[in-house]
């Protein structure tokens, strides 16, 4: 997925940016297949009745379409399977009894989501009982595994593509913490044994598992009954994986969009905090503005794609230019000519890593030092032992002492001074509201800052301010004006052009 | 139509007390009278210098007095010669007197511009004001520098002045300090002036600004608080990338005897079909396509005109909410100012009132924005109070766009205290830890903030400018190597 379509990181010395219509520089591209559990229990009904009571499977329904309704506006490359398992009726390519692999015309089972897909994905409920149909898969007395099946199933559609350039995921959509519960004796830690086993099968593969859990507040999902194998939590990581319970259902769906949305790191850096001693840390881009699909050239008879083509051509005879190797900029009444490679070593002024220049009170970050989105900084022990406690240290210190750390940030193209401002982790009923971790703030030069306020000195006396009455009443009409439960980002934007897509 | 023409006259203390720190005004002057020469081609520059051996300026001819004040360059459009002059600057041998220097550069602009240009002349400053100034003929000092600044109101003058000052002063020169501090000071009640303080080489170098940027209005209009409260704004941008210099191509097949070529290289674009290379689709042929996953959904531009947004032109307040509910790194772009309308008196006390009262309860505005009328993009974002520390500077507000649902992606970070105790810092660490981060203390209360986002300049703009001057005298010259300040 393109982070940064606006292209706000991109360095724009080079005006060959606005022939980028087809550019889609993808180095990783993902694959999910969405296991929906389908049996009767997630039918049941979310919350008690006074809400507009809906069903788990609804919650489940709701999520994925949205992903994928933000993943196809997106510009994503990244392809999906839906697949359900705990179905009456069966449809996969292994002829197994309770999964029933869902798509549309016109594409593969695996492969990008396409409009259609979206648009009737999203009204299943309406036709799933008669067309598809709902039943347990695993029942005493039948040596039928509809889990085992669907995992199966889910494997054998993600083999294709080398995991090196993919990411491959199976996320598991069920309410069902304990599937195998009705099963006694031997057939059931027979039945345990080869579903864990399939599942690590799968993971040697390079396929991640995920467990995307629906529960009720009374009844919490609990991993530790079987699913804390299955995806191989141990000790820790089982309390780490606590889903919080929900009342109602928006905070379900709201849950499991954010889980269902991999984390894709923009890179990792090195962050030197002093003489010789550098960590690592991963950096994403938590926020960026979303621009609707790009525009693309067609053929007005043909409705074919066209592919654009550039040539030089010099202005003063009319020759064809090959790439040109210099540019000019006007000085002194003459063209003072450089090379590109002079220009690339002017900007050339450090390796590309974070370095750490200092601390400062955090009052003294200002309103108006900002330029662009911030990017999310998280520790990585990867490739340096020791980063994560470093970092943790610092991150505990500059909360504890109110202070912000600036560092020096130099991409090969725009190095940058910069602001880290450490942020608690913050959880609500919805899920965690912010991660913890530090913001990287871009700060503006003394080049951007313009002093516009100056401009309106005056050489007289002064200027009016208002009284202390006058405050007051200010005050009033502010308290009256009180936005409650004001939260950042609660705007869709009016102008998504993509609402028009419902052809 | 012809532009009044900007005129500058820079006041250069050469003295011995400032000759450690001469390198840098060096550097700092180049880059601006650089910079004036590519962008503002038409602005005059004088210089003088104080603190000199020698005595050169006009008064001292007249009227006497006004020694070791020697003018290096009469008022003059800007040329590549005071680029030159300004390299190298001669070392002065006697403590400078900056009062002299600015009677010395007032007689210059008044000499030569008389009643015209008012408002666009300025005398800049740049001393350590370590050295004691002579006692007038008669009167205070403050009398004196009363005088002075009136005769500048008079004409328009507006005065800049940076007091570079690298080390604590032993208190023996302190009370000459004060006394120059409050000298300095005492020209804001009369003229428009700007003195900032720095204590670092690199802070000089980002303490002018060198590009005189005249500021568009992105916004003019009402701030609507609700239907019946409206105050009347101006909105410009507050900070704005100043990107490096696009460099065109340069085409070198037009011979060198040709005086007009402009040696420039065009882009030509042509489509062709994928399924039919060789056919090139000549442009009344093509429409645009949406994409929409893997396909390309066509529109044509009628359509896209009937489905783009064109909200109506307008800022509109949404409400109030504490400063609290919006964390810092939510701010997506660059900042704007609100101004209250120059002039005028209700708009100015109402943005005064509000900004102060959101700066007591701590309360921010959420405003919904659309800045000309059929743009097609609506922005929301936050209000902040600017109360100004001078008494005719007016408050005013920042603003800063806010995310939209769809700009943020809630990805999932596991909790620190979740993590295996190998991976936390103990106590021990911990506390290093915190006397680290003391330590590194940028802005310790004895000094001057460091690295200043307002002070710190580009240092690839720099290094880019001075390459650009050098290369025009010498051609073949390869990249300087780059020491970071």
């Amino acid at each position: 997925m393109n982070l940064d379509p606006q292209g706000l990181f991109r360095d724009h010395s080079d005006s060959d940016d606005e022939f980028e219509l087809e550019k889609e520089k993808d180095p990783s591209k993902e694959m999910v297949v969405y296991l929906i559990d389908a049996s009767p229990k997630m039918f049941d009904l979310v919350g008690n009745d006074e809400d507009k009571s809906q069903t788990y499977f609804h919650a489940a329904i709701s999520s994925i379409s949205q992903s994928l309704k933000t993943q196809i506006i997106g510009k994503s490359s990244d392809e999906v399977a839906i697949c359900f398992f705990n179905t009456k009726e069966k449809k996969n390519l292994q002829d197994l009894n309770g999964v029933f692999v869902f798509n549309v015309n016109d594409r593969e089972f695996l492969d990008q989501p396409t409009a259609k897909l979206i648009k009737e994905f999203s009204c299943i409920e309406g036709t799933f009982m008669s067309n598809i149909g709902s039943q347990y898969g695993i029942i005493p007395g039948s040596r039928e595994n509809s889990l085992y099946s669907a995992l199966w199933v889910a494997q054998a559609l993600l083999r294709k593509g080398s995991p090196k350039y993919v990411s491959k995921r199976i996320l598991v959509f069920t309410n069902e913490d304990n599937p195998f519960g009705n099963i006694t004796g031997a057939a059931k830690t027979d039945m345990i044994r080869t579903t864990v086993q399939r599942a690590y099968d799968a993971q040697e593969m390079g396929i991640s598992i995920e467990i995307l859990p629906l529960s009720i507040p009374n009844e919490p999902f609990n991993v530790s009954h079987f699913y804390a194998d299955l995806i191989g939590l141990e000790g820790d990581e089982v309390a780490q994986f606590l889903p919080s319970a929900v009342e109602r259902l928006e905070d379900m769906t709201d849950q499991l969009t954010k889980r269902i949305f991999k984390k894709r790191i923009v890179r990792t850096i090195s962050f030197s905090i002093a003489e010789g001693i550098n960590i690592e840390v991963n950096t994403y881009a938590l926020i960026r503005p979303a621009l609707p699909g790009s525009v693309t050239w067609l053929d007005s008879v043909t409705n074919l794609s066209l592919k654009a083509e550039r040539s030089f051509i010099c202005a003063d005879t009319g020759a064809l230019v090959h790439e040109p190797p210099k540019r000019f900029h006007p000085y002194k009444n003459e063209n003072v000519k450089f090379s590109v490679d002079e220009l690339s070593e002017i900007k050339r002024i450090s390796n590309g890593h974070l370095c750490l220049l200092g601390f400062k009170p955090l009052d003294l970050l200002k309103d108006y030092h900002n330029l662009k989105p911030s990017t999310f900084i998280f520790p990585t022990d990867e490739a340096i032992i020791g980063s994560t406690k470093i970092f943790i240290a610092l991150h505990r210190s500059m909360l504890q002492l109110k202070r912000f750390a600036l560092a020096f940030y130099g991409g090969s193209a725009n190095p940058r001074l910069v602001a880290l401002v450490a942020q608690d982790g913050v959880t609500s009923s919805s899920g965690q509201v912010e991660p913890p971790g530090m913001h990287m703030i871009y700060l503006p030069f003394s080049d951007d800052i313009r002093h516009v306020e100056e401009l309106q000195t005056t050489a007289d006396a002064g200027v009016p301010h208002a009284t202390d009455d006058q405050i007051k009443k200010a005050s009033v009409l502010m308290k009256r004006m009180e936005l409650k439960d004001f939260s950042v980002c609660q705007f869709a934007n009016p102008g998504d052009s993509s609402v028009v897509i419902n052809k | 139509m012809a532009r009044s023409k900007e005129a500058l006259v820079l006041l250069l203390d050469v003295g011995p007390s400032m000759h450690s720190i001469l390198p840098e005004v060096e550097k700092l002057c180049t880059m601006l009278v650089q910079k004036k020469l590519m962008f503002n081609k038409n602005h005059e520059v004088g210089v003088v210098l104080f603190g000199t051996e020698e005595t050169k300026n006009e008064l001292e001819k007249e009227v006497g007095g006004y020694e070791n004040v020697f003018v290096l360059r009469d008022i003059k459009v800007v040329d590549a010669d005071v680029v030159d002059i300004l390299h190298n600057i001669p070392r002065g041998k006697f403590p400078g007197d900056f009062v002299d220097a600015i009677v010395v550069g007032i007689d210059m602009l008044i000499k030569k511009f008389g009643e015209t240009n008012k408002g666009k002349q300025c005398l800049c400053l740049v001393t350590n004001a370590q050295c004691p100034t002579k006692d007038p003929y008669e009167g205070t000092k403050e009398d004196q520098v009363d005088k002075i600044s009136s005769n500048m109101k008079a004409h328009g003058i507006k005065f800049d002045c940076v007091v570079i000052r690298e080390n604590p002063v032993e208190s023996a020169g302190k009370s000459v300090i004060d006394e120059n501090d409050h000298l300095l000071n005492q020209f804001s009640k009369n003229t428009i002036s700007k003195i900032v303080h720095v204590d670092s080489p690199l802070a000089l170098l980002g303490a002018l600004r060198t590009r005189s940027i005249s500021p568009v209005t992105v916004f003019r209009g009402d701030l609507e608080l609700g239907s019946t409260m409206k105050i009347k704004v101006w909105v410009y941008k507050k900070t704005s990338e100043e990107k490096f210099p696009a460099l065109k191509k340069y085409s070198d097949k037009a011979p060198s005897s040709d005086k007009y070529a402009t040696h420039e290289v065009k882009v030509d674009f042509e489509y062709r079909s994928k399924e039919d290379p060789d056919k090139v689709v000549p442009p009344e042929q093509r429409i645009k396509g949406y994409r929409y996953g893997p396909q390309v959904i066509p529109i044509s531009s009628a359509e896209w005109d009937s489905v783009k947004l064109k909200p109506d032109k307008g800022v509109k307040l949404l409400g109030f909410t504490d400063s609290s509910n919006i964390k810092r790194h939510y701010y997506m772009k660059d900042v704007y100012t609100f101004i209250p309308e120059p002039g005028n008196r209700k708009a100015i006390v109402a943005v005064s009132a509000i900004a102060r009262a959101m700066k007591e309860l701590n309360k921010v505005a959420i405003l919904r924005c659309v800045w000309k009328q059929g743009q097609g993009s609506v922005v929301i974002g936050i209000l902040s109070p600017n109360v100004s520390c001078m008494d005719n500077i007016p408050d005013s507000f920042y603003f800063n766009i806010l995310p939209f649902a769809e700009d943020v992606r809630e990805f999932q970070f596991p909790s620190f205290s979740r993590f295996p105790a190998t991976w936390l810092p103990n106590a021990h660490q911990q506390e290093a830890s915190d006397n680290f981060v003391r330590m590194l203390d940028l802005a310790p209360s004895d000094r001057e903030e460091m690295l200043k986002p307002e002070f710190t300049p580009n240092p690839v703009l720099e290094r880019f400018y001075r390459y650009l001057d050098l290369k025009s005298k010498q051609p073949d010259a390869s990249v300087p190597p780059w020491t970071a300040p």
